[in-house]
Formats: C-alpha cells, structure tokens, sequence
C-alpha cells in the first residue's frame, strides 16, 4: 500500500508540475465527445453517440494499459531515476506494476470524464449492470496489462519503441467495433474480427453499460481466460527483461 | 551487517569481445565497520557496489549479507541497505527535495510524520535544510549528493553502500556526513561501504581500506 501511495504522491506532484497538461487532456476529451455527438446528429443516428462514446472509453482503457509500463519505464530511463526505483525493497516487478497506480487514478478520472460529460452535457441515457461492468473491467485489466507487460518488456531489454504495440492499438481501434460495428466489415474481415478477444470484451461494456443485450458465462469466461493467460506472459516476458539487463549491467541506460 | 563475497566474477560485452571487470574477487567485512574502497576508474568499484546493490547481477561467485544470498534475497537486501549513487540524475528534477524525499522515503516504507522527521533531522545536519523546497534542477550538485544521502539514511539502513563519497562535497559537508556514518556505526552497527578517491578520508576515517586492482581487492 505505501508503494502504492508513493507512486499517486509522486504522479499528483508530477501533474501540479505541468497544470496545463491536465486543461489539455479534458479539452482534448470534451472536443472528441462533442465530435461524435454532432456526427451522430448528422447521420440522424442517435443511438451511434452511446455505442461510440463506449467504444472511446474502452479504447481508451486498452490504450492505457498497452502502453503505461512501457512509457513509465522509458520515462524514468529518460529521468535516470530507474536504477532509484529498482532500489526498493520490492519485487521489480511489483515496482512496476505500481508505478502505473498515480496514472491509472488519471485514466479511471479520463473514463469517467467520457461518461459523464454523455450523460449531463450530452442527454446521454446509461442502463448501468455495475457488478458486471466492475467484472469485465478486473479481467480485462489483467489482459491489457499484460500486454502492456510484454512491451515494457521489450523496451526494458532493448532501450527502443515496441514497434508492435501502435499497430496491436491500430488493429483494436480498426477491428474490434470501437468505432463502428464489426458487422459493416465484409465476411473474411468480420471472422478476423469476432476471433479477437477485444471485440468481444467490447460487447460485454456495451451490454454492462447500455443494458444492450445478455452475457453468457462463456463470454466472461473466455475474458478470464484470456486474462490469465496475457498476464501469465507479461510476467514472464518482464522477469526475463529484467534479468537479462541485471545480467548487461546497463538497467538504467538510455 | 556482515558482509561476505567470495569468488565474485563479472564482464561486460564491449564493441564485440568480453571485458572481464572483476575476477574471483573476496571481501569479508565484519559487522560493524566503514570500508573504504579505492582504485583507479574503471577499476571496477561501482560495479561491484551495484552488485551488492542488486542493480547488476553477478556472473558467478556469492554474495551474503548475514548469510542471506544477494542473488536469492536480493528484495530483502534492498530492504536493509542505503545507497548513494549518482545523486544529480536520480532524483526527479521537476519535484521539490521534500518531494522527492517523501516519494522515495514512501518507496521503503518510510510514510507520514516519520518520514518528515527524519527528512528534517538529516537534512539539518547536512545542511541543506533551508533547500527541501527547492526543485531538484535549481539545487547544486553537492546539495544533491547531500539529498543523497539524506535518502539513503531516511530507512535507518543496516548497510550503506556510497559511490564517490566526496563527489561535489566541501570539507565541512564532509565532515558532517563523516560525523554521521561514525555514529550509525556506533549507535545502530551500520556497515559502511564507501568508494573514495581520498586516500587521507580513507586513512583518517576507514576502520579498513582495500583497493581494487585486476578485477580483486587488495587490502
């Protein structure tokens, strides 16, 4: 827990550091709900802003996830300040995991910002099933970061860009209905579709937040499964990362 | 804190061959004590000091801390050690002393009114004191080798592990941190493993020097 704490403290102090950032990430925010809200007025659609505005948010979770370990990594290679985090009196990897709890705070505030600007702003109307949307969001943290795992892995071991993990978020922005439904795609397209695990654990946000439709115990059992079987990687991915820089002698260089 | 290393070998890749840094090197240092470390740069010192750090890992050879394995244990050697290394970079430069100070404090499990107590007790007696509320990137480099410190002692360390002792610091700062090391020795048995390049520090204040040289420790 004080791990924890330390991490919000320092990332609080980071933000108070950089005012401005915080203005701009709203802003950046309220422009691309109002984007789709008057989108969805155009094309006379107007149950396209729900669908969308989840689809944002969920993106916008995956994203974060994909990428945090990675960043903070770079970020404190940049800093020179890892080999002072690596000093804790933790597991590594813990140390790792932790350091994304301040961001992470500042991503649940992000995704709250998407749904409650939809509701009062916008009129958007939310048919909440908590227990389920607090389920689907635990494992699919445990997917997405451990895929975030692998990539800060890669950045750990070799100093540069994980060159897959923009195009693994292209793909789930393309291919798993964040932007529209995965049924306009033609048929071959629409199989690669429905085989991702994103585009199903999109369905069941929609379900959980809009009340679109019934989840299966399969659906939410194959997210578990999927879950375990990314973090398991993660895990294995940044051990063996670490390791194999501890074995280099270069943890903390650029 | 004893301190046992025996048969401690490391190299390093470099331009497509392998450079050997250190070779079957032994130490045993007996709780309690100030180790002074000497040798040429290059030698090796720092390497060894994030070895026992757990920052790099060996490529063969045993480390123990009371017995406990630094490869095995290496969360629990954290625990109990301090370490001041390369104090300009390693403290966030957009963050105050007393921010940084708390972070990394918070990271040992040093929170709270503790941690302030202790923050304000060291840095007075090393005198940075009046620069907690300054960022980082304003302080000069003796004042950061001075947080250094100030960080490292924040847990009550049972070893301490310093790279460059006297890197940026004035005689009196000297002193100070001297006057300090002497007194964790004999109020709490601290083990103290510092690298110099002052041999007169080492003569006056060493209860035992040893100087790197081919991979090995001379004493």
């Amino acid at each position: 827990m004080n791990l924890l704490l330390a991490f919000l403290f320092r990332d609080l102090a980071v933000e108070k550091s950089y005012r401005f950032n915080l203005f701009v990430k709203l802003l950046a925010i309220f422009s691309q709900v109002a984007i789709f809200y008057f989108l969805s007025r155009y094309i006379e659609k107007p149950e396209y802003f729900a669908f969308v505005l989840v689809g944002l948010v969920f993106s916008s979770f995956f994203q974060f996830w994909l990428n945090v370990f990675a960043e903070n990594i770079r970020q404190e290679q940049f800093w020179g300040t890892l080999e002072a985090l690596f000093s804790a009196p933790a597991e590594h990897v813990y140390v790792i995991l932790s350091s994304s709890f301040g961001k992470f705070v500042f991503n649940i505030i992000g995704m709250a910002t998407y749904v409650v600007l939809g509701a009062v702003v916008f009129g958007m109307v939310f048919r909440l099933n908590a227990a389920l949307f607090l389920l689907i969001l635990l494992l699919n943290v445990a997917a997405f970061a451990g895929l975030g795992l692998v990539s800060a892995g890669f950045i750990t071991y070799f100093k540069r860009g994980d060159p897959a993990s923009w195009f693994v978020a292209l793909l789930v922005d393309l291919l798993s209905g964040v932007y529209f439904p995965v049924s306009v795609f033609p048929e071959k397209i629409r199989r690669v579709s429905e085989f991702l695990p994103t585009t199903a654990a999109l369905d069941i946000w929609r379900n959980s937040l809009l009340g679109t439709g019934r989840v299966g115990f399969g659906d939410v059992a194959l997210q578990a499964l999927w879950g375990a079987l990314l973090m398991a990687a993660g895990l294995v991915s940044i051990n063996a990362a670490i390791r194999g820089v501890k074995k280099k002698g270069d943890l903390g260089n650029y | 804190m004893d301190i046992s290393i025996n048969g401690l070998n490391k190299g390093f890749h470099t331009a497509g061959s392998r450079k050997k840094v250190l070779t079957d090197l032994h130490l045993e240092l007996k709780n309690p004590c100030i180790f002074a470390l000497m040798g040429p740069n290059g030698s090796g010192k720092t390497t060894l000091l994030k070895i026992l750090a757990t920052l790099i890992l060996p490529d063969s050879g045993e480390v123990r801390f009371n017995g406990k394995d630094l490869v095995k244990d290496g969360a629990f050697i954290r625990k109990i050690a301090g370490f001041v290394m390369d104090a300009e970079h390693s403290f966030y430069q957009m963050l105050t002393l007393e921010e940084n100070l708390k972070f990394f404090g918070g990271l040992r499990g040093v929170s709270g009114s503790d941690c302030e107590r202790r923050t304000r007790e060291l840095a007075d007696d090393f005198g940075i004191g009046g620069f907690l509320g300054e960022k980082a990137a304003h302080c000069s480099s003796g004042t950061m080798q001075k947080a250094a410190f100030v960080r490292a002692l924040l847990h009550e360390p049972s070893v301490l592990l310093v790279d460059e002792f006297e890197k940026s610091l004035d005689e009196d700062s000297q002193s100070r941190i001297t006057r300090r090391l002497k007194n964790l020795k004999e109020t709490k048995g601290t083990t103290a493993l510092c690298v110099t390049h002052d041999r007169r520090w080492a003569k006056d204040h060493a209860d035992a020097a040893g100087t790197i040289a081919g991979g090995r420790i001379e004493k």
